[in-house]
C-alpha cells in the first residue's frame, strides 16, 4: 500500500530527472490530486495548476490515477499524440481517457488559443503490460509504469520484481533523487 | 466556531495583534478553503500570518485529522510555516483541502 504522498514525491523526482537530462522527453509529471480534482470539479479547478508547467511544450505527460484503494497511471504522448492507460489489474478505464482528452482540449483552448487537433489523437487502455497479482502493490506498479515511460523504456518489469522495486522507491525518496537506470 | 475562527485563533495566540487599527482591511484578507468534495469554507487571516493556523482552524472546523488533509494552491502543496503574502495570495484567494489518497490494490 502506497498513499499520494509517496506517489507524489516519487513524480517530483520523475520531473527533477527530465529536467537535468537533455537526453531525456521532456516530462510533465501531475500530483495525484490533479485527476480526481478534474473528474470531480471539472477543468475550471485545475485550470491553473498549470500556469508554468508549459504542457504542449513536453513530450510526456504523466497523469496519476487513484480509483478508491487502487493506483493507475495514464501518460498522454505530446510527440505521438496518443492517450494510454496502464493499470497492473489489467482494468478498463475509458471514462479517464475520455475526460483526459477533454482536459486536453480545454487547456489547449486556455493556454495555446487554439482548438486541439482531436482527429489525430488515440487513447487506448494497454493491456500488454506486467500484471499485478497481490492485493498491495498497484502503487509500485503504477510508479514505475511513470518512471518507465518517463524515459520511453519498455516495461521489463513483473510482480517478481516488486520487492526490489519497492526497495528502491524507498531508497530514492531517502536520497531525494533517482537512481541511475541504463539510459 | 464561526468561520472566521482563523484570524480569531490568530489573534487569541497574540502574537499576530497589532494596535487596534480602524482599518485593517489591507492587512487581512479572506481564504477560501475548498476540499475535495466541492464544499468551502472562509477564512480571514492576516497577510502575514502562517497558514498553519487557518489550516488547524480548517481541521478543527471539519473534524479531521491533520494528517490526512493535503493543502494545495495551484495544484502545490503548501506548507504551515507559509504565509498569503509568501505565496501571493489575494482576497478571495482559494486554497485546496485535498483527502489523503492510499491504495494497495483491490477494485
Amino acid at each position: 500500500w502506497l498513499n499520494d504522498e509517496v506517489i507524489n514525491f516519487y513524480m517530483q523526482l520523475i520531473m527533477e530527472r527530465a529536467a537535468q537530462t537533455p537526453a531525456l522527453p521532456r516530462v510533465h509529471a501531475f500530483n495525484t490530486f490533479f485527476y480526481s480534482t478534474l473528474r470531480e470539479s471539472g477543468y475550471a479547478r485545475v485550470r491553473r495548476w498549470t500556469r508554468r508547467a508549459r504542457l504542449f511544450e513536453k513530450d510526456l505527460v504523466i497523469v496519476p490515477v487513484h480509483l478508491g484503494v487502487h493506483w493507475c497511471c495514464a501518460v498522454i504522448d505530446m510527440r505521438q499524440k496518443s492517450i494510454v492507460y496502464y493499470d497492473a489489474l489489467l482494468g478498463d478505464n475509458h471514462g479517464c481517457l475520455q475526460t483526459l482528452l477533454d482536459y486536453l482540449r480545454e487547456e489547449c483552448r486556455d493556454k495555446q488559443g487554439a482548438e486541439l487537433d482531436d482527429a489525430r489523437w488515440s487513447v487506448r487502455c494497454d493491456k500488454q503490460i506486467p500484471r499485478q497479482r497481490n492485493g498491495y502493490d498497484c502503487g509500485v506498479f503504477a510508479a514505475t509504469f511513470a518512471e518507465h515511460a518517463a524515459r520511453d523504456a519498455p516495461f521489463q518489469f513483473a510482480q517478481e520484481n516488486c520487492p526490489f522495486l519497492r526497495r528502491r522507491m524507498m531508497y530514492e525518496i531517502a536520497a531525494a533523487s533517482l537512481t541511475t537506470r541504463g539510459h | 466556531m464561526d468561520p472566521n475562527s482563523a484570524s480569531a485563533n490568530a489573534n487569541a495566540n497574540g502574537e499576530d495583534v497589532k494596535d487596534a487599527k480602524p482599518d485593517t482591511t489591507s492587512e487581512h484578507i479572506s481564504i477560501k478553503v475548498a476540499s475535495s468534495d466541492n464544499s468551502e469554507i472562509m477564512f480571514k487571516i492576516k497577510r502575514s500570518t502562517k497558514l498553519s493556523k487557518l489550516m488547524q482552524a480548517y481541521c478543527t472546523r471539519t473534524g479531521k485529522s491533520s494528517g490526512t488533509v493535503r493543502f494545495l494552491v495551484d495544484g502545490e502543496r503548501i506548507v504551515g510555516d507559509n504565509t498569503p503574502e509568501s505565496l501571493g495570495l489575494e482576497d478571495g484567494d482559494t486554497i485546496d483541502a485535498m483527502t489523503e489518497q492510499v491504495g494497495g490494490g483491490q477494485h
